[in-house]
């Protein structure tokens, strides 16, 4: 079975979207977002911020929900505006959407939650913070009845996108 | 509404490669009462004559100078009733834009929009052009913008501009007195001496309309703030 999907989608230079839920939906809807946002791009000779996207990607989630094709995902989408720093919003297959400082989907999300909450501060480094989730990552792989090897990690920040090296069962040897 | 019934456009090409019916609009809005449109370092100005025919004319009842959206203002020369219809979609379009993106709409793309519902009416079944040009004035990102949008759905950024009646006299007269450094205040004073130039009459609080934009939004200044301004006009 497949343990390197890719979850995590590039919607333009400064965002990203991590999605799951019904496969297809996920593939599907991301791309329609990415698309969108690029389209915008295109239109108006500048990039849409996290806000905006944000409630852009709520807005079709909402309007798709009371029809007969809703999309059952959900989604972190993580971003860095020039004006307000980086972003990040929780959203959820019922059109939920709220900016948050930390936030995890899943059962995973039960335990990390908590070291999340622990362990968070507002002026986290970059590495504090990939240490962060390695701890998150740690819990998952003793506790979580379910195996769920490997993590993979983007960053979002005033340079761009950039992937961290993948979270898996040795990093907590 | 006619269109529904003619399905080919009333809007052709003469053989001369001009849309007469479009030259025919840009007419009526020059017949039309004269507006003016500075752009200042710290804002925007948009003031516009609104001579009444009697005296019996409930005054101020009826604006020239609308708010759009809370950064947004405009105003028009040309026929108002063709003015009110663009008033009403270029709202619900700022609303629109508001509820997808949950951020007050770029002056910029307002523009746009507005600009294509007037290209629309040149180009479908049984309609006519509108008979208005529009200036319109907001203020987002940290800056100033001022666009005009013609009958034809040619959209232009002004540093300063006037349309309608004397509208020639009116630009020759901001082409010497616009300055980049020029402040709000400084603007709306000039703004009300270029309609002045063109003007038939006494000038009075009553019969001007002046709306500015600046980072608190766009607002219409009431007509005591207007007269303290004609004050110091000679």
């Amino acid at each position: 079975m497949k343990d390197d999907e890719e979850k995590i989608f590039r919607v333009s230079d400064k965002l990203v979207m991590g999605v799951v839920g019904d496969s297809g939906d996920t593939t599907q809807f991301a791309e329609y977002i990415a698309k969108n946002i690029q389209l915008y791009k295109m239109r108006n000779g500048y990039e849409l911020g996290p806000t905006a996207a944000a409630n852009f990607t709520r807005r079709n989630l909402a309007e798709y929900l009371r029809s007969r094709t809703p999309y059952f995902v959900n989604i972190l989408m993580g971003g860095y505006d020039k004006e307000n720093g980086p972003e990040l919003y929780f959203m959820d297959y019922l059109a939920s959407s709220v900016k948050v400082p930390f936030a995890a989907h899943g059962f995973g999300g039960y335990l990390s939650l908590s070291i999340m909450d622990r362990y968070h501060k507002k002026d986290l480094t970059e590495e504090q913070a990939y240490e962060v989730l390695q701890k998150c990552v740690k819990e998952v792989h003793k506790r979580l009845f379910v195996s769920l090897p490997n993590f993979q990690v983007t960053v979002v920040n005033r340079d761009g996108i950039k992937v961290l090296p993948v979270i898996d069962s040795s990093s907590s040897k | 509404m006619a269109s529904e019934r003619y399905s080919f456009s009333l809007t052709t090409f003469s053989p001369s490669g001009k849309l007469v019916q479009i030259e025919y609009a840009l007419a009526a809005v020059a017949a039309g009462g004269t507006s003016v449109g500075i752009k200042a370092s710290n804002g925007v100005v948009i003031a516009t004559e609104n001579k009444h025919k009697s005296i019996l004319y409930d005054e101020h009842s009826v604006n020239k100078v609308e708010m759009i959206t809370g950064h947004i203002g405009m105003v028009y020369s040309g026929m108002g009733p063709d003015y009110r219809l663009l008033v009403t979609q270029a709202r619900k379009m700022a609303q629109q834009y508001y509820l997808m993106y949950h951020e007050p709409i770029p002056t910029a793309q307002l523009v746009q929009r507005v600009a294509a519902v007037m290209q629309e009416y040149t180009q479908s079944g049984g309609v006519r052009p509108f008979g208005v040009s529009l200036l319109i004035c907001g203020w987002d990102e940290g800056r100033p913008y001022l666009f005009q949008c013609d009958p034809s759905g040619a959209y232009f950024a002004w540093k300063a501009t006037a349309m309608g009646k004397n509208f020639n006299n009116g630009k020759t007269f901001l082409e010497k007195r616009y300055t980049e450094e020029l402040e709000l205040d400084d603007a709306v004073h000039t703004a009300i001496l270029t309609l002045k130039e063109g003007f038939e009459g006494q000038m009075t609080a009553d019969n001007i309309e002046v709306g500015i934009c600046d980072a608190s939004g766009f607002r219409r200044l009431e007509p005591a703030h207007v007269k303290d301004y004609l004050a110091n006009i000679p």
